[in-house]
């Protein structure tokens, strides 16, 4: 076969329109391999429904009921919170094979993939929140706020941006795959337990319980449980969305700015 | 003929260390170019700068007329680029990662265009294997095939049979030769010497980033009056072994 006669069934023209187009099947293609990696997902899920198993044995207790009501929105959100992970370890592993550099001989830009990328596991990690809120409605009769859950899944969407965003943060920091997933979880169980997500942190020092309520964790948790619990925002819904998309914005601009320090190609 | 690649006193360090000091070469239409050089001596530091992945510190390039730095884009499009490592994404299979290449260059190639392109490097029985249980030189000839998705013009190979059985090396380089005879400029590294003896149009050797000979295998063959091209090169870089 001649490489010059390789037929092309179809050239798309225009440098934005072949980006774009491009972004969307890297993005379909890697969305089909990690719902293909069914183990790694798993995993994912795995924390967040192990919680609420623990928590639902404990309901039969008396009050245990009303236990697992308060600690589900956080359950909830712990789904979306591990979206980061998978996404750092990908940038990782992707970064010490040089996949990043080949990506980057092609005219499409690597960061529009990268973002891509990070789409894909914000797709996925909403996809487990779904999971996990008809398992609690469903297998263990949490109850719930039916259109509260639903219109719960913008501030989860955000929340999974956000979280994606700190593992690319992570990720710019952590040259060891071995390494990147470890310091996701032992900097996120910290700034999880700081907030009033599972009991109250009444007893930590004032400074420290300032700090632990406005942790995008504690941030996303406020606004996802009124609307589960009772079907409405909360009070302060767009100072604490303007808190997240805050945080979320913080966490892309360090991580573009140190994997470019870093020359991460 | 004309220069299509033309690299006029590029220079570039990675903080203390000098990679490239003040390169100049030019690679003509249609012909195979092999940069040579022992272990450091920057062949792949010169060719990311030429490739548009690496901006040098002083200096300029143009690949087809057109400033690498100005006009990266338009020149990624028209080049085609096999690294070092293989460098492939181990989630997708081998036929998903040819479709996903083409697309990053607006191709959308059918199922078809894929298998034949993935016949041409010998990996047609592999379209559904993933590249963590393909063999070295298979993920080598693999990383070829992505190099040609977009008919490049140029095509630049860092070091493409280094793991290559016999069969597969020389399969390569009729392949190279196909490519040159239909017009496209090859450029090459490698430390195989029989290799660019056979292989390659025109040689340049470089060490510590300078150029120290430029011309065909048998001009420095005779210019330097050694036996062979391995000669010229250790007659040149010297017979210490470098890490």
């Amino acid at each position: 076969m001649s490489v010059q006669t390789i037929p092309h069934t179809h050239n798309v023209k225009g440098t934005g329109v072949h980006s774009w187009k491009a972004t969307f099947h890297f993005v379909r293609l890697m969305g089909r391999a990690n719902l293909r990696d069914w183990r790694t997902t798993g995993v994912m899920i795995f924390t967040p429904l192990i919680m609420l198993f623990v928590f639902a044995f404990g309901a039969s207790d008396e009050g245990g009921q009303e236990v697992l009501s308060f600690v589900f929105p956080a359950i909830v959100s712990m789904s979306v919170f591990f979206a980061g992970a998978p996404f750092a370890t990908r940038i990782v592993t992707w970064r010490e094979h040089k996949v990043f550099r080949r990506l980057a001989c092609t005219p499409t830009p690597v960061g529009w993939l990268v973002a891509a990328y990070g789409a894909v596991y914000v797709g996925i990690a909403l996809l487990q929140a779904v999971v996990v809120l008809l398992i609690g409605r469903g297998l263990l009769g949490v109850n719930l706020h039916g259109q509260g859950a639903l219109l719960a899944l913008g501030p989860l969407a955000l929340t999974a941006c956000c979280f994606a965003e700190y593992g690319a943060l992570i990720a710019s920091l952590v040259r060891k795959t071995e390494t990147v997933n470890v310091v996701y979880i032992f900097t996120l169980l910290p700034m999880v337990f700081m907030g009033p997500a599972f009991t109250s942190n009444d007893r930590l020092p004032g400074a420290l319980r300032l700090v632990g309520e406005w942790l995008p964790a504690s941030v996303s948790i406020k606004l996802v449980r009124p609307l589960l619990e009772t079907g409405h925002l909360p009070e302060q819904a767009a100072l604490l969305t303007l808190v997240l998309a805050g945080y979320t914005l913080l966490f892309a601009v360090g991580a573009v700015f140190l994997f470019r320090r870093n020359a991460w190609l | 003929m004309s220069a299509v690649v033309d690299v006029e006193h590029i220079s570039k360090a990675f903080g203390p260390v000098q990679a490239v000091r003040g390169l100049s070469f030019t690679v003509q239409a249609g012909e195979i170019f092999g940069l040579l050089g022992p272990n450091g001596a920057g062949k792949t530091t010169t060719l990311s700068i030429v490739e548009g992945l690496l901006p040098p510190d002083e200096g300029r390039v143009t690949v087809l007329g057109m400033d690498v730095w100005r006009q990266t884009r338009a020149v990624k499009q028209r080049i085609g680029v096999q690294l070092q490592q293989t460098s492939l994404i181990n989630e997708l299979r081998v036929g998903e990662q040819v479709e996903l290449f083409g697309q990053l260059y607006g191709y959308a190639l059918s199922a078809s265009d894929i298998s034949e392109l993935l016949e041409l490097v010998g990996l047609s029985n592999k379209a559904d294997a993933f590249p963590d249980t393909l063999s070295g030189g298979q993920k080598k000839r693999l990383t070829l095939a992505l190099a040609l998705v977009n008919r490049p013009q140029v095509l630049f190979l860092d070091e493409p049979t280094t793991g290559l059985d016999p069969q597969a090396r020389r399969a390569l380089w009729d392949l190279v030769r196909r490519l040159r005879d239909e017009g496209v400029t090859v450029v090459v590294t490698t430390h195989y010497m029989e290799e660019a003896e056979t292989l390659c149009d025109r040689v340049g050797i470089i060490d510590h980033g300078q150029l120290l000979a430029l011309g065909t295998p048998r001009a420095l063959v005779q210019q330097t009056q050694q036996a062979n091209l391995e000669e010229v090169f250790l007659h040149l870089t010297g017979r210490r072994i470098r890490e």
